[in-house]
């Protein structure tokens, strides 16, 4: 983005300089207006060419609730030790891990447990210390987290909203690149946990089959990351993160209907159709190996 | 007199590049804002982290990708200053471009219930068409636009 504006704004200066020759007052005004309409064309060319495609993902918590609904149940071996965030010493290391712990806290948050809630906050405010984002862990949301302990509905609620701010705060001040480090982070810690959740496979797990419609967050969110790909600190990641899409965009259909179906009731569309995914136990495998090794090599940089 | 007159321009165009940004930033969490909240607002939906907010241009479309869970109900709010309104929003299938809702066939609502059946990843093309706007300069054309998406999961019917 840098590189355009700075582009247009030489080239402009070029343009500006390269009119040498004596005119008449009259010229000079018919010169410096077209010169004004130009550049204000300029200006606007530049607001139509960042009308790029705008790609979201929901948030760890969102996710997490929706495998719940399918059954998923809490073990406190899958989620990070709290006490290895002082490991981490370099930014992509911070970053990914800052993200391990936000998907942990949603998953704590979801279950209600009280005793984790406090110690794997404080890991999020140091390690958001540390990669500069501490700005964007608002105080009185985490005095608000700190006197809502018993509430689920709550901590759910405010895990949310901290990924969602500590997201905000990275986009406006062009911390892209961390950005998509913290949600990568956070993608694969969740998508961890699920799969480590699943003790063996059962093709109709409704865990399983609650993971599989994941592969639209994962596409999403690699969309996401490779938008900022440029950005070396993102070359490793953005390989393993193919190596998971590859895997989820080889599942099977279990059902499909090929026309999107749109009616009205009661004011309401209801958009049936579409495609419903499923893994068979080879990709399920797959998956779980690939996830893991991607998820310990993260947990264990430093 | 002229390298003056440049300067000047120059100095300008740099500003405006500033107030682009400015501009931008002054959208951040739009869609939160009373006016889009308050509206929306529906019993037993909670909010939709994928909601967002951006600078739009009269005329000039966005474009944003977002995943919707199947087995849920959604509500979308388009919400801009009235003098902007209406906004046009076009929502496909991100994985295979059909059609899926205009909302120019509903006289460009800006409140939009459904009912998803699969998960989905939906691509919605949004563009402020401002019929109120009066020829003017390029900042009077801007504004912020809000996408507030609240969500449930779709009761179960029957005793």
């Amino acid at each position: 983005m840098k590189n355009i504006k700075y582009s247009i704004l030489l080239l402009c200066t070029l343009i500006l300089f390269s009119c040498t020759q004596k005119k008449t007052s009259n010229e000079q005004q018919d010169e410096a207006k077209a010169t004004f309409d130009s550049l204000m064309q300029d200006t606007s060319d530049i607001f139509d060419n960042l009308q790029v495609v705008m790609h979201r993902f929901p948030t760890p918590g969102e996710m997490f609730g929706v495998i719940k609904e399918g059954g998923l149940q809490y073990y406190d071996n899958l989620i990070n030790d709290y006490k290895k965030s002082d490991n981490y010493l370099n930014t992509k290391a911070q970053a990914l891990n800052l993200g391990v712990y936000i998907a942990d806290f949603a998953y704590i948050a979801l279950f209600g447990r009280q005793n984790e809630t406090v110690v794997y906050l404080e890991a999020i405010e140091d390690l958001g210390e540390k990669i500069n984002i501490s700005g964007a862990i608002n105080e009185s949301l985490v005095k608000r987290i700190k006197s809502n302990l018993g509430n689920v509905d709550s901590l759910v609620n405010f895990s949310d909203e901290a990924y969602l701010d500590m997201f905000s705060y990275c986009e406006n001040n062009n911390m892209h690149p961390i950005n998509a480090l913290i949600s990568s982070g956070a993608y694969i810690e969740g998508l961890y946990i699920a799969l480590n959740s699943i003790d063996k496979y059962s093709e109709n797990d409704p865990v399983l089959e609650q993971l599989a419609q994941q592969r639209f967050t994962f596409k999403n969110l690699l969309a996401y990351v490779s938008d900022y790909r440029s950005d070396k600190i993102l070359t490793d990641i953005i390989i393993e993160l193919e190596k998971i899409n590859s895997i989820f965009n080889s599942l099977e259909v279990e059902k499909s209907v090929s026309k999107v179906s749109s009616s009205k009731t009661d004011n309401k569309l209801i958009i049936g159709g579409g495609k419903k995914y499923k893994f068979n136990k080879k990709q399920f495998k797959e998956l779980k190996t690939v996830t893991n090794k991607i998820r310990n090599s993260i947990t264990n940089l430093s | 007199m002229k390298l003056i007159r440049y300067y000047i321009l120059g100095t300008f165009y740099v500003l405006c590049l500033f107030s682009l940004n400015a501009q931008s930033l002054e959208c951040n969490n739009y869609h939160k804002r009373s006016l889009c909240y308050r509206e929306a607002y529906a019993e037993g939906f909670n909010y939709y982290g994928q909601s967002a907010s951006a600078l739009a241009e009269k005329g000039v479309t966005l474009t944003y990708n977002a995943v919707f869970y199947g087995g849920k109900d959604y509500i979308i709010n388009l919400c801009c200053l009235p003098l902007f309104e209406p906004v046009h929003m076009v929502i496909y299938d991100a994985d295979t471009d059909e059609l899926i809702y205009d909302n120019e066939e509903d006289e460009y609502l800006n409140r939009v219930a459904f009912t998803m059946e699969f998960t989905r990843s939906l691509l919605f093309e949004i563009t402020v068409i401002g019929d109120g706007l009066t020829d003017g300069s390029l900042d009077s054309k801007r504004t912020c636009v809000g996408i507030l998406i609240l969500w449930r999961k779709v009761p179960k019917i029957g005793f």
